[in-house]
């Protein structure tokens, strides 16, 4: 027991010996080329406008040009599939959304190991807000709750497709407050929220960037924040969590580095990261957005991850989602 | 007159030096992403909207405004000349385009299309800044029923587009269809036909199938001819549309027009499927039907119209809801909130030099197309002189960096090259593609929209029937089939009266 224990110390310290060098070499002068910047998300949209962002923060901290690359589609299952692949070196790093997740939690659509990366810091996050059409007499959540009980299932709501943040933070809404509310789902939110400013839906707990211009318009009016304190978008809406303690349910950003990346050298990256969340060029560029600058540590990250998954899987089995084909 | 007030205040915007500057860089941009196949304007409009950061918003906006329309009048270029569609819009200008591209009349055909797209153009403008308001309700009036019912609509017309078979019409449809499945199934979130590749999780990209269908299959057929091309170089006459072709013209640019206007302000249906319906009608009100997929002239005239017009009217619902009514759209979305506009119906009062600088802008913009496209006809038909063996590899080199810049994922130029080959056996069997192309563009939205429709209905299929605009649809479709049914049925009666002879 003792010999072989001495086996594998002796083992780990050649192992230490000859990576050393190695990765203090590229830890120490970490950048010296090009950061590229994986996104699962196509260009043009919030997500790539965050992402742009914060590039432009990360550049000015590490003195290194950082490329944007999109790789939309599947959820950003794509984007991590590269990343995967990728030199554990910093030189590729990933940013992700909560969907993402949504889909680790609930299929096996991945080849490879969906969680094998390593947490640098989350990034960003923007609360959904709760919009019912301007004609709509629901004032407030208590509202939507009295509306929803009295007739099951003849209230719907929009989402901007299944197993989206806007899908689950809905379905979490039901599960707290034992509600039946027909889910329609949409592809994407812009069409959800057209359907739903035309009377055809009743609610939808929609991203805060597409919501404002119609809110703005007068054609939805906000009920609350899916946030657990108001948020900076609308500061005078409510949270959800007045009316149904402990919902939360907002959508965010956080980057990865592929596993295996030194720890100095992801380190270094979420100092970077910290130091443009905190840029007031990029703060304000992000508050266009609706987004909120969330810097975490890499431990904050990877908390934050798995409590995350977990509730994923609760909303999902108590709402018997399913995003695999199922024998009926 | 206070229309009037508003188009000088707008013109007051874009006269300004440098805003005319970026104008022009905007559609000359567009143009030639538009004649380079796959490259489109999302693509192009993304990559460029970082620059909005240090760009003051007007000119910015109206620079990325310019690479969209643009676009669209660039992609029939390279439709008409090499029968490649340079742009989704322009699938159905390889039809006839390409026809008169090989009768000689490459430069007639791009003629009319530079001049139908300006006309429509200008029509477009005045549409904008007189209806945007009431259009923008238009828009809101359509929802999962009656999107269905224009649907079906557009399938049926598709069978009447085919000049050949009706059986095989048919089935090219149906493949579409099929084609049109493949991706997540919208309302469980399983994937269907994606043979477990996550690249497919998101569908086949409709770039990736035009030009493998169109393009690469083209360059195939070329390909078997040894070097006989004279068809397409030595009998090159007209440069301009003739007095004819006007006369044949005039009509459908006006209709066409009047369509794609309509179509572009619906989201999601775009201009795409308005250069399809305009060519549709023409074919049907036509006293030469057969003319048609042989070098008619109407069937370029009419859909490049449409698609120019529907490219300008789809910034009415940004313009009026503040919701994008394509992926382009969704774009300017974006761009406009990073200047810090909210993009909606408040834009005409907090920002009357964007709104109206905007609107005037696409109207001096088509008129630089022109005169940039006019002197380019001549140089586009000598480039149909350079030998084949030359010219192919660049086609193909130009599409596949095009579409593997789509998704940045080489998954996409496989795709298309299968695409290729099954585009040249179909072609040798003697189907037609443009009833596929359409079947995939519709098939999934008939789908989507059917089963929302019923959900949002709680399974009750009337609401088809009882919303009016989706029962006129409907009617439309079911007295198309019976135009289609009747000939037919008289043709097998008059075989059967034959045969009993």
């Amino acid at each position: 027991m003792l010999r072989s224990l001495k086996h594998v110390c002796k083992a780990l310290l050649f192992t230490a010996i000859l990576t050393f060098p190695v990765s203090v070499a590229s830890a120490a002068d970490f950048p010296n080329k090009p950061i590229r910047w994986v996104l699962g998300f196509g260009a043009g949209g919030a997500s790539d406008i965050l992402a742009r962002s914060v590039a432009r923060g990360l550049e000015k901290d590490l003195g290194v040009q950082v490329v944007v690359e999109n790789r939309p589609g599947a959820s950003g299952i794509i984007a991590a599939g590269v990343v995967h692949e990728a030199p554990k070196d910093g030189y590729t790093i990933l940013l992700l959304s909560n969907s993402y997740f949504n889909n680790v939690a609930l299929t096996d659509k991945f080849d490879f190991d969906p969680l094998n990366f390593e947490p640098v810091t989350e990034v960003a996050a923007t609360p959904n807000i709760v919009v019912v059409p301007a004609s709509s007499e629901i004032m407030s959540i208590q509202d939507l709750i009295d509306a929803a009980k009295a007739a099951p299932g003849k209230l719907s709501y929009a989402s901007g497709g299944v197993g989206t943040g806007t899908h689950f933070g809905t379905e979490l809404f039901k599960t707290m407050t034992d509600t039946d509310i027909l889910h329609i789902p949409y592809k994407g939110t812009q069409p959800a929220l057209l359907d739903l400013a035309a009377g055809r839906i009743d609610v939808m707990f929609a991203g805060a960037s597409p919501a404002l211009p119609l809110i703005t318009a007068k054609r939805l009016r906000p009920i609350a924040v899916t946030s657990s304190r108001p948020a900076a978008v609308m500061p005078d809406l409510p949270p959800v969590a007045e009316t149904v303690p402990g919902y939360e349910a907002v959508t965010w950003y956080a980057a990865f580095a592929p596993k295996g990346t030194p720890k100095e050298v992801v380190d270094r990256l979420n100092g970077a990261f910290k130091a443009a969340l905190s840029d007031e060029q990029v703060v304000a560029d992000l508050e266009k957005q609706a987004f909120d600058a969330e810097p975490t540590t890499p431990e904050g990250l990877a908390e934050l991850l798995a409590t995350f998954i977990q509730q994923t899987k609760e909303t999902a089995q108590k709402a018997r989602i399913t995003l695999e084909a199922t024998p009926q | 007159m206070e229309l009037l007030h508003n188009l000088f205040y707008g013109f007051g915007v874009i006269l300004d030096p440098v805003t005319l500057l970026y104008c022009l860089i905007g559609v000359t941009l567009g143009t030639l992403i538009g004649v380079l196949p796959g490259l489109g304007p999302v693509a192009t409009i993304s990559i460029l909207l970082p620059m909005t950061y240090y760009l003051p918003p007007v000119p910015a906006l109206i620079m990325l405004v310019g690479i969209y329309y643009g676009s669209q009048y660039g992609g029939s270029t390279t439709a008409i000349l090499v029968n490649i569609p340079g742009e989704s819009a322009s699938v159905i200008t390889c039809i006839d385009g390409h026809e008169m591209a090989k009768q000689g009349r490459a430069g007639a055909a791009l003629g009319i299309a530079a001049f139908g797209s300006f006309i429509a153009g200008t029509f477009a403008t005045f549409v904008i800044a007189i209806f945007a308001p009431p259009l923008g309700e238009f828009a809101l009036d359509f929802g999962s029923p009656e999107y269905f019912s224009l649907m079906l609509l557009g399938l049926v017309a598709a069978v009447v587009l085919a000049h050949g078979s009706l059986i095989k019409a048919i089935a090219m449809v149906l493949i579409g269809l099929v084609l049109g499945i493949v991706g997540t199934d919208s309302n469980s979130g399983i994937a269907r036909f994606t043979f477990g590749e996550i690249a497919l999780t998101d569908g086949v990209d409709f770039a990736v199938a035009a030009l493998g269908l169109f393009g690469f299959s083209e360059v195939m057929r070329n390909l078997e001819k040894s070097e006989k091309r004279e068809t397409y170089s030595t009998r090159i006459h007209d440069l301009l549309p003739s007095r004819d072709d006007w006369k044949r013209s005039w009509k459908p640019i006006l209709r066409g027009t009047a369509l794609g206007s309509l179509f572009g302000t619906i989201p999601g249906a775009g201009a795409t499927i308005s250069s399809f319906a305009a060519y549709t009608l023409e074919k049907k009100l036509s006293h030469e039907p057969h003319n048609f997929g042989h070098g008619a002239i109407e069937g370029v005239a009419a859909p490049e119209s449409a698609n120019n017009a529907a490219a300008q009217t789809s910034i009415i619902p940004l313009l009026t809801l503040g919701i994008p009514g394509t992926a382009t759209m969704a774009v300017m979305l974006g761009a406009m909130t990073i200047v810090g506009i909210t993009p909606g119906p408040m834009v005409m009062v907090t920002n009357p030099d964007l709104f109206w600088g905007l609107i005037v802008s696409m109207w001096v913009g088509n008129l630089f197309l022109v005169i940039l496209n006019l002197p380019l006809i001549g140089v586009w038909v000598k480039l149909l002189q350079v030998p084949y063996r030359l010219l192919y590899p660049l086609i193909l080199l130009v599409a596949v960096v095009g579409i593997y810049s789509i998704n940045n994922n080489h998954l996409d130029v496989m795709l298309a090259a299968g695409f290729g080959i099954a585009g040249y056996v179909l072609h040798k069997l003697g189907c037609e593609l443009p009833p596929l192309i359409l079947g995939f563009i519709l098939g999934p939205l008939i789908e989507e929209h059917l089963r929302r429709a019923m959900l949002i209905s709680r399974g009750d299929p009337s609401i088809f029937f009882t919303q009016p605009l989706s029962a006129a649809f409907l009617a439309v479709a079911a007295l198309l089939i019976l135009m289609i049914a009747i000939p037919n049925l008289r043709h097998i009666r008059d075989e059967a009266a034959l045969e009993e002879d």
